[in-house]
């Protein structure tokens, strides 16, 4: 009996040391996830419009017809969001669904306008599959180059003042919520929401915040 | 009142080890460690340094003297706690919340100081003083006494570290 309860006291302690040191070390690891996880925005390029400034006036033709005004006020008191997407682009279709939720969701306060640039019949190929003929979309490489777009789906958000409230690559739906989010905070980037109040550091690479 | 020796021992070799692993943590970092005296704000800045270094190795002779089975060293033990708690309840009624606590942070720098920091302080050294102030009652230690003894310590050290590992991640600290 003694030697039984003995044995039974000494399995017990080890199993006990062996299930705290396992719980500290995935504590640690959940630490470790947070910290390499980092913050979630959409990545913000260098160049371009800066967020903050006014959006260049751009008059364009939508594909199907219909005539597009970007920059300036915009008529309806609406905010713009300028998603760029290319019939080639895999991650693109994927942020479709996506970019038409938000669509829905803030339509009393949003215009959401495609741009795209190249050839017309796979943009409309493109339009047919994943029933876009909702929204305008814009062909104009110079509309690309305003913005420095270099990496697909980018987007930009517009205030309906004409000013850029941020603009990023958005890989995912927390990235595209991310631009809006920056728009409420005012604040162009995590960085510059880090750094409010400190001298605002030189970063080459940004993130909006999540 | 008396408490059996397992329970006392496991008490003193818990508050001893946190004691000694405290100061060694300060003693480590003196410079950090001034500073968060520095940033607690309750001393003028003149005694800082002096403070800094005499606070550790208050931590370590409390430390010793509990685990030699001294009845003062536990006393001292928990009044460092309190003293601990009291400064951080200042500091928290005065809104600095994002002060560096300075105090035993498994592998972290710079956590802020909370509420439940003060909490976990005072019920350290009420532990504490009881054990402090109840008798020991006399019974032969088996060796299954000491196994447990030492397993209860580490694991009594392990939850400790697990608590502060649990804690939400360091915010941007703001002096």
């Amino acid at each position: 009996m003694i030697i039984a309860l003995s044995i039974a006291i000494v399995v017990q302690w080890a199993l006990l040391l062996g299930l705290c040191t396992a719980v500290l070390l995935l504590f640690r690891q959940v630490g470790m996830l947070h910290e390499r996880l980092g913050p979630v925005g959409a990545l913000t390029l260098p160049g371009g419009v800066t967020v903050g400034d006014r959006a260049p006036r751009f008059d364009l033709e939508a594909v199907g017809g219909g005539a597009v005004a970007l920059g300036g006020e915009e008529g309806r008191g609406r905010d713009t969001l300028l998603f760029f997407l290319s019939p080639r682009c895999p991650m693109c279709k994927s942020l479709i669904p996506i970019v038409k939720s938000i669509a829905r969701e803030e339509s009393s306060s949003l215009r959401v306008i495609l741009a795209s640039d190249g050839d017309e019949d796979l943009q409309r190929t493109m339009i047919a599959d994943e029933r876009l003929e909702a929204f305008p979309l814009v062909l104009s490489t110079e509309l690309g180059m305003a913005y420095a777009v270099s990496k697909l789906p980018y987007a930009v958000l517009i205030k309906a003042d004409g000013h850029v409230a941020a603009k990023g690559l958005v890989n995912n739906r927390e990235h595209l919520e991310s631009l809006f989010e920056a728009r409420r905070r005012g604040v162009a980037s995590l960085q510059q929401y880090l750094d409010k109040g400190r001298a605002p550091l030189k970063q080459v690479q940004q993130r909006t915040v999540a | 009142m008396t408490i059996d020796p397992f329970i006392g021992f496991a008490v003193r070799g818990a508050l001893a080890a946190l004691m000694l692993a405290s100061a060694v943590h300060k003693l480590r970092d003196l410079a950090g460690f001034r500073q968060a005296v520095e940033d607690y704000r309750l001393l003028p800045a003149s005694v800082s340094p002096a403070v800094a270094l005499l606070v550790p190795l208050a931590e370590a002779v409390a430390g010793v003297a509990t685990l030699f089975g001294s009845g003062s060293g536990l006393v001292a033990a928990a009044a460092l706690l309190l003293l601990y708690a009291a400064a951080i309840a200042i500091n928290l009624r005065r809104g600095r919340r994002t002060i560096d606590c300075g105090c035993l942070a498994f592998g972290k720098t710079g956590q802020p100081i909370h509420a439940g920091m003060v909490l976990r302080n005072a019920l350290l050294a009420m532990l504490g003083l009881a054990v402090a102030f109840a008798g020991m009652r006399d019974r032969p230690m088996l060796w299954v006494d000491w196994l447990g003894l030492t397993c209860a310590i580490m694991t009594a050290a392990l939850l400790y570290a697990i608590m502060e590992a649990a804690m939400p991640p360091t915010r941007e600290l703001k002096r």
